[in-house]
């Protein structure tokens, strides 16, 4: 649940908790005062008072609303919100999370897990950028993702989703990113191998650095 | 594979279809029955005869009647727009079964045509019952 | 002013606010005004609120006895236990109409007030849809079917009571449980409508209604399950399910949404599906619209009775046709921003098995709605050539027939085993494309359980091939899913230390989606392992005196006597049955008759049954005669049948574990 979520369900029980205080002091007034007997059938009217109330605060509501004072017309957003690209992210790296569990179930190929991963991988990275709010790129990184891209063209891969911004630029806001994706992408694992290519272990399927020469998890030595 | 694969797919769903025909019986329509009111029956009872049908009518008041010692052979009209047919019902009455309601009747047309053996009844009271007509079997 | 002048007023307070919601949310969607946009908003919560209101006057009503209006006089009287008074609300249609538009009109606001400030400038759309449908039902409630309508002349002092049948508890809950099912899919296809309008087709309107996708098909689980206990233990035919239409009105939505539930996966994976998951939202709205028209006005067990009310006719014709043009015209106007990013690359692929999934899905759901509508449609087409002879007298649509379970079955069976296949099948293939080496490491264990299991019950005596067939699958799915726990257990405890149990708890809390699917599959597997044990049912009716015994496949009954006794309600007559296995008394069962004396000419039968994990003996008492002692007996040895229950348990369990989120995750209001 989000905070806008969590905090818009609070004021709505607060409102709620409210309207049900003032009813039962109705309720409570009408018995005190006006010898109503408190039966079913009266706490039943009692909740239709409350529900009238809450129908009448929304009939102001729209009212209030339409008196207001003239808001700026709601500008058409090109761009995405902010929320919408941390959803992105997320799902992105669940995506990746989940990828890297069905090759360690052994349900992909090393070569399918490979080149999926590193389309989700660039993705995130791209999504993390833009979240930066960096329209730079670390130049290393830059060289990378165009690479990719034409590999990716070339063998016609899911998701040809070009960085549009890829110009070089010297900035560090994006290595984080970079960061960021590798050490998401392995889950509870701790890992810092570079987001985009990976080695993995036989032995225990660990994603190393491909110029590693052995496993940082079980040390055995890896494959050339 | 030469074809494409939306063809493939197409040939897969074609065959599919043809397979669970084929793996349902091909066509047989046990459970099909002809839903007939009690006047069309009573208006030409030789169409028939020597199939299952299921027959609708209102079981008139006063002329249900259950054989003493064997519970669960009743013998009672059913009637619809004045046009009466007997019927001679060798089960157990659903809870729902009362003079004057409604009953959806299973069964055969007796050789002669003037009576209707059957051993099946849903039965659908005339009030109250709105919400599960179909409930009582 | 009395409580039903009142009542009817604030129903044309709900149905002018919801036309109101439309307008101002359309204005305001049209001019991209906030002010309206926000007006529309409240006038939906102004809505809920109205519609709260006039649901807890009719309750009001029903506590006080107020008999002067017909629907309060018709459903309840004065000796009603409280409870029964207040969940009369939607016992009748007038009240379960209202009932359905507070339920709608509570979702609705729920969802606005979840998802507006994430899909800003969908929402007005959005708002502008569901005050749309708010307003059809208002409308229907307001000049067709006034819960209020007061008795004119002559007004009765009492209640005529509800039938004691549905005096019940599943009763009680079957049908809201069904209807909030129902309703909820209202807001999904809401939001798809609002993502088309807007062009906003991307995933994210996907994310935020999948949830109540899930929450619609709990709760329509949940109702189907509980009509199938209902007539389990409360008609005495010794079934759960005679494809009754009722009953499969609930089940079309079901389908559908289970379709999109796997298929919105592969629109998330792989970019593909996308015009077929929004088909499907609106087709699963559709159906909860035809399922309410089926079932809520007697169109199917009577079309001539219906005749004579052809408004209700018309109004939901029309109201479906407006759906289908909108929604599919919608869909077609925006087809090419729709356009797949991927192709389907291998058969041999998870892709495929949900693809081949929905369809069957989408199969399942069209025969069982042809199936169940056929009858009536043939009736309709004799209506039509006697009316007008010479538009329609060139059809000739013969006698109307009727479509009993045997036809059902016998076609539901194969789709079902083939479901349940794929259950099996789609875990163990990867995405894209399974390799052959993958293939048999995969596909070993549960192929050579399945074989296992087909063989065990054939040499223990199961001799029909769909009973055999099913035991096999359930074999090879309950393999599948016992594989994929193992390899999730193992592949996690080698990356850290920890207990095998630690493992699992972490593994399905990591990956809620996944291993909550694999629960809810494998509450599948017990469901089709207690159908399956239907090969071997035995079904008797006899009669007996006390003192005499009958043979029941392994069981023998034993007659012990009658007793009459009777309560403030009603008179009971009870029979005593022994249940005897091997020369034991293993239980004493009590199927019984109640004559309540408010409805005298109408018993009512008391089921009782003899619970084991392995079979269920069922009786149930139709006629005694209380001088000569004999007794009207059906008798039944249910194989299995409970693990039928147990099976929808495990499969809401894992429905739960879906739902649920925990902190951080990918929030999908």
């Amino acid at each position: 649940m989000s905070a806008s979520t969590r905090e818009g369900l609070r004021g709505l029980l607060s409102r709620l908790g409210l309207l049900i205080l003032g009813g039962a002091l109705l309720l409570f007034g009408l018995v005190l005062f006006a010898d109503a007997t408190l039966d079913a059938a009266s706490v039943g009217l009692g909740v239709a008072g409350v529900m009238l109330l809450y129908a009448l605060s929304r009939l102001y509501a729209v009212v209030a609303a339409l008196a207001g004072p003239a808001l700026p017309e709601q500008a058409r957003s090109l761009g995405r919100t902010k929320a919408e690209l941390r959803d992105e992210k997320k799902r992105l790296l669940r995506a990746i999370k989940e990828l890297e569990f069905d090759y360690g179930m052994g349900k992909l190929s090393k070569a399918d897990f490979e080149s999926v991963s590193a389309t989700y991988k660039a993705r995130a990275i791209e999504v993390m950028r833009a979240l930066d709010g960096a329209s730079d790129l670390h130049p290393e990184l830059a060289a990378l993702l165009r690479e990719r891209e034409a590999t990716r063209a070339g063998e016609g891969g899911e998701n040809a989703h070009t960085p549009e911004g890829a110009a070089p630029a010297s900035s560090g806001a994006s290595s984080e990113a970079a960061g960021l994706a590798s050490s998401a992408a392995d889950g509870d694992a701790s890992s810092e191998s570079p987001a985009t290519s990976t080695r993995t272990c036989a032995a225990c399927s660990a994603a190393n650095d491909d110029d590693a020469r052995f496993c940082k998890r079980c040390g055995k030595e890896l494959a050339a | 594979m030469a074809l494409p694969l939306a063809t493939q797919l197409m040939i897969g769903a074609v065959i599919g279809a043809a397979a669970l025909y084929l793996v349902a019986g091909g066509g047989e329509t046990e459970g099909v029955l002809e839903y007939v009111y009690v006047e069309k029956v009573v208006a030409a009872p030789q169409t028939y005869l020597g199939r299952t049908i299921k027959v609708h009518g209102t079981v008139v008041p006063g002329t249900v009647k259950q054989k003493v010692g064997s519970s669960g052979d009743y013998t009672f009209e059913v009637e619809r727009e004045g046009k009466r047919l007997a019927v001679h019902f060798t089960n157990m009455v659903p809870d729902t079964f009362a003079e004057g309601g409604e009953v959806v009747l299973t069964g055969q047309l007796s050789p002669s045509g003037d009576r209707f053996d059957s051993d099946d009844m849903a039965a659908k009271c005339p009030s109250k019952y709105e919400e599960t007509p179909t409930a009582a079997r | 002013m009395t409580i039903a002048t009142l009542g009817s007023f604030t129903l044309l307070l709900i149905f002018l606010m919801s036309l109101g919601t439309v307008g101002l949310s359309a204005v305001g969607a049209v001019r991209r005004s906030p002010r309206f946009v926000e007006a529309g908003i409240q006038a939906l919560y102004a809505s809920f609120g109205l519609a709260a209101f006039a649901s807890s006057l009719i309750i009001y009503a029903f506590l006080a006895g107020d008999y002067s209006i017909q629907y309060v006089q018709h459903t309840s009287d004065s000796s009603m236990p409280l409870f029964y008074k207040i969940t009369a609300f939607w016992g009748g249609l007038d009240g379960s109409l209202l009932f359905w538009v507070l339920l709608h009109t509570l979702f609705a606001s729920l969802a606005v007030r979840a998802n507006r400030e994430r899909h800003r400038e969908m929402i007005a759309h959005v708002v502008a849809v569901l005050g749309a449908i708010t307003a059809f039902f208002a409308g229907l409630l307001l000049f067709h079917k006034d819960p209020f309508a007061p008795y004119l002349l002559d007004v009765p002092f009492s209640g005529r009571g509800l039938n004691p049948l549905l005096q019940n508890f599943y009763m009680i809950f079957h049908p809201p449980s069904l209807y909030l099912g129902y309703v909820s899919l209202a807001v999904p296809y809401a939001f798809g409508m609002g993502a088309l309008l807007t062009g906003q087709v991307d995933a994210s309107w996907q994310q935020s209604v999948r949830r109540w996708v899930l929450f619609s098909w709990i709760f329509l689980s949940i109702g189907l399950i509980l009509g199938g206990l209902w007539a389990y233990e409360e008609l005495g035919w010794g079934g759960y399910w005679a494809w009754d239409p009722v009953e499969n009105a609930g089940l079309l939505p079901w389908f559908t949404t289970v379709a999109f539930l796997h298929s919105v996966m592969i629109q998330e994976r792989r970019g593909m599906m996308k015009v077929w998951n929004l088909a499907l939202i609106i087709i699963s709205f559709l159906l909860t619209i035809v399922g309410t028209f089926m079932t809520r006005s007697g169109v199917v067990q009577s079309v001539h009775a219906f005749g004579e009310d052809s408004a209700l006719a018309w109004t939901f014709g029309a109201f479906m046709l407006a759906i289908v043009v909108f929604s599919f015209g919608l869909l077609i106007r925006r087809l090419p921003l729709l356009r797949a990013r991927n192709e389907l690359e291998s058969a041999l692929s998870r892709e495929f098995a949900f693809l081949v999934n929905n369809w069957l899905f989408l199969v399942c759901a069209l025969f069982v709605l042809g199936a169940t509508m056929w009858p009536t449609f043939i009736e309709w087409l004799q209506i039509l050539g006697e009316r007008y002879p010479s538009v329609f007298g060139w059809i000739d649509p013969g006698e109307r027939v009727t479509i009993g379970p045997p036809f059902f079955n016998r076609y539901m069976r194969p789709l079902g085993l083939a479901l349940l296949l794929l259950t099996g099948v789609g875990p163990l293939l990867a995405w894209r494309k399974t390799s052959g080496q993958s293939l048999i490491k995969q596909f070993l264990g549960p192929l050579v359980v399945g074989v296992a299991s087909t063989i065990t019950p054939a040499i223990l005596g199961v001799d029909s091939p769909w009973g055999l067939a099913c035991f096999g699958l359930c074999g090879f799915t309950f393999w599948t899913i016992v594989q994929e726990f193992y390899r999730g257990v193992a592949l996690r405890r080698s990356k850290r230390p920890q207990g095998v149990l630690d493992a699992l708890i972490g593994l399905v809390l990591r990956a809620r989606r996944r291993y909550g699917g694999y629960i809810v599959h494998l509450g599948v597997v017990l469901m089709f392992f207690g159908w399956a044990g239907n090969a071997t049912k035995i079904e008797r009716k006899t009669q007996l005196q006390p003192g005499q015994s009958y043979p029941l496949g392994d069981y023998v009954i034993r007659h012990d006597g009658l007793r009459v006794t009777e309560d403030w309600q009603k008179e009971m007559i009870t029979a005593d049955l022994a249940v005897l296995k091997d020369g034991e008394v293993v239980d004493v069962l009590h199927p019984a008759r109640w004559w309540y004396y408010q409805l005298p000419d109408q018993p009512t039968t008391e089921v009782s049954r003899y619970m084991t994990v392995t079979a269920d003996v069922y009786a149930s008492m139709q006629e005694v005669d209380l001088n000569s002692g004999w007794t009207q007996l059906s008798l039944f040895v249910n194989p299995l049948v409970n693990w039928i229950w147990t099976g929808m348990m495990v499969t809401l369990l894992g429905a739960l574990v879906c739902v649920g989120t925990r902190k951080g995750e990918i929030e999908e209001a």
